[in-house]
Formats: C-alpha cells, structure tokens, sequence
C-alpha cells in the first residue's frame, strides 16, 4: 500500500464535536461531568482517609509495648494515636506527606524532611500536648502547646521548612 | 578501663533497633538520639573500628539486650559533634567501651532541637 492510500483512510473513531449541540445540552453534558468529577474526588478522599486510619491503627499495635525500640522506650497511648489523626485528617494536601511514627516517649511524631538540616518535627501526645523543633539552615525553632485544630505556628513552620 | 570525658577525636556509635530511627535515604532522624528518662543516650566509642567490629561489639554487649530485636544498622557521630550542639560524653563502662551522651536541657522541645542538629552531622551504616 503507498503512503498516499494511508493517508487517505479517514479516522475509524470520529473525535468529538460541538457541530449540532445546543447550548443547553452542552451545559447538561458539562454538569454531569463535573458531578462525575465530584463524585471522584470524594471517592479518593475516602480512600486516603480509610489509608490514614489504617496507618495509625499499625501504629498503635506496633508500639504498645514499653521497650518495642530495643531501649527504654513507652508504648504509643490510644490517646496520642486519636489525636495525631485529627490532626492528620485536617492537614491541608500540601503538607500531608509527612513521616509518621512513635518516638520513644510514646507520642505520635511527624517529620517534614527536606534534608539533615532542614526539617521540621512535631510529637503529639496524651491530652494534645505538643512538641516542635525545626531546623532551617542555620534558622532554629521550638515550642510547644496543646493541638486544637490547626496551630498555626506549626502549618507556618512547616510552611518555612517545606518551601511551600 | 578510660573514665571520665570521651575525647573530641573519638567516633560514638548509636545502635538502631527500630527502623523509624533511620530514613530511607540513609540519614539519621532526630529522635535516634533522644536521651532515656536520666537523661542519657547510651553509645559506643569505636574511633577507627570497622564495621564488622563495630557490629561484633552490638552483638556482644548490646543485642543480648534488646527483647530479641534485630540490629538494623547503626548511627557514627564524633563527640567533638556532640560537644558542637552544647551536649557532652563521658564514660560508663562496663561493658567496655560504653558511654552517654548527656547535657539535654530538660525541656522537651530544647532537647528536640539538640537532637535534631546532632543527627544532621550523623553518618547511618544500614545493614
């Protein structure tokens, strides 16, 4: 077969076109896609959500025992778990990426990392209490307090050290 | 048997157990030195060792202690490192060649911050 025959064979799938739709029916068909859209979205939200909850769930039956670091280490409480999932769950998707884990006073601990030198750490525990430290360069930071919702100083400092 | 203050020429070693205490990149995280509840984070001084006896000093003095956890790998920092964050080490034998880092201020997120700038000059042996 030349190339000019190739050519001249027309596209077995027509591509989509507006000739023939009325300005309404291309308003409906655009609605159904959004609520598509929507229905998706929320969709995948649930599914992060049900991932987070499984995530600290392992994290509570991981270190319920003191020691579960080979040293002296306490075992993480319900409490602590509980709230660093709110807190979790309210995170805005920028700063969702954080290293989850157990430090070994038994709090919830979430690590923003960028490098050794640029970090931003925040340990949660029984009651809400909260610890942070960051590190920025030579730029330090700490403080501490009691979660309730999102403290601003941490999405701040997280912000600063995230580059977001 | 040395006593007292650990040289600023000599390399600490802190055995991790647990693999949160180390990232996926290799580096060291922050709460791999977090001093127990006197205050202290137990190390080795093994200044020139290599790795296989740095590791046969885990498995003779350290893992027996560990509720049958298996070493993961290990964290080297020089004490002249720890003396640069405002912390100090001193000896405490035995077993042999066992010491404390010790000096964390007492409030938490002080000690945090220390810890934090102790780990971004640590190397990570991952094994």
């Amino acid at each position: 077969m030349s190339y000019a025959a190739i050519e001249a064979i027309p596209p077995s799938i027509p591509t989509s076109t507006d000739r023939g739709v009325s300005k309404e029916s291309a308003a409906v068909d655009q609605s159904y896609r959004n609520a598509l859209s929507h229905v998706l979205s929320a969709i995948n939200k649930q599914c992060e959500l049900i991932e987070k909850k499984e995530a600290f769930e392992a994290l509570l039956k991981e270190h319920l025992t003191a020691g579960w670091d080979g040293y002296d280490a306490q075992p993480v409480s319900a409490d602590a778990v509980a709230r660093a999932y709110e807190f979790a769950v309210a995170l805005p998707p920028a700063y969702a990426n954080a290293d989850i884990s157990v430090n070994r006073y038994g709090d919830v601990e979430f690590e923003w990392y960028v490098r050794p030198d640029k970090l931003f750490t925040l340990s949660i525990g029984v009651g809400g209490k909260y610890y942070y430290a960051s590190l920025n360069g030579m730029e330090r930071d700490s403080g501490f307090g009691y979660i309730a919702g999102l403290p601003l100083r941490i999405l701040r400092g997280v912000s600063q050290v995230i580059g977001d | 048997m040395p006593v007292g203050h650990v040289g600023d020429a000599e390399t600490l070693t802190r055995y991790a157990y647990e693999k949160s205490y180390f990232r996926a990149d290799g580096t060291v995280k922050p709460k791999a030195f977090h001093p127990d509840a006197a205050g202290l984070c137990s190390v080795m001084v093994t200044t020139g060792l290599a790795n296989k006896a740095i590791q046969l000093i885990a498995a003779q003095y350290v893992t027996p202690h560990r509720k049958g956890l298996k070493l993961l790998g290990y964290a080297g920092v020089s004490c002249s490192s720890v003396r640069g964050v405002g912390l100090d080490a001193r000896y405490d034998e035995p077993p042999p060649k066992h010491a404390n880092i010790f000096g964390y201020p007492d409030d938490r997120e002080k000690m945090m911050e220390r810890a934090m700038l102790l780990a971004a000059t640590a190397t990570f042996q991952k094994l």
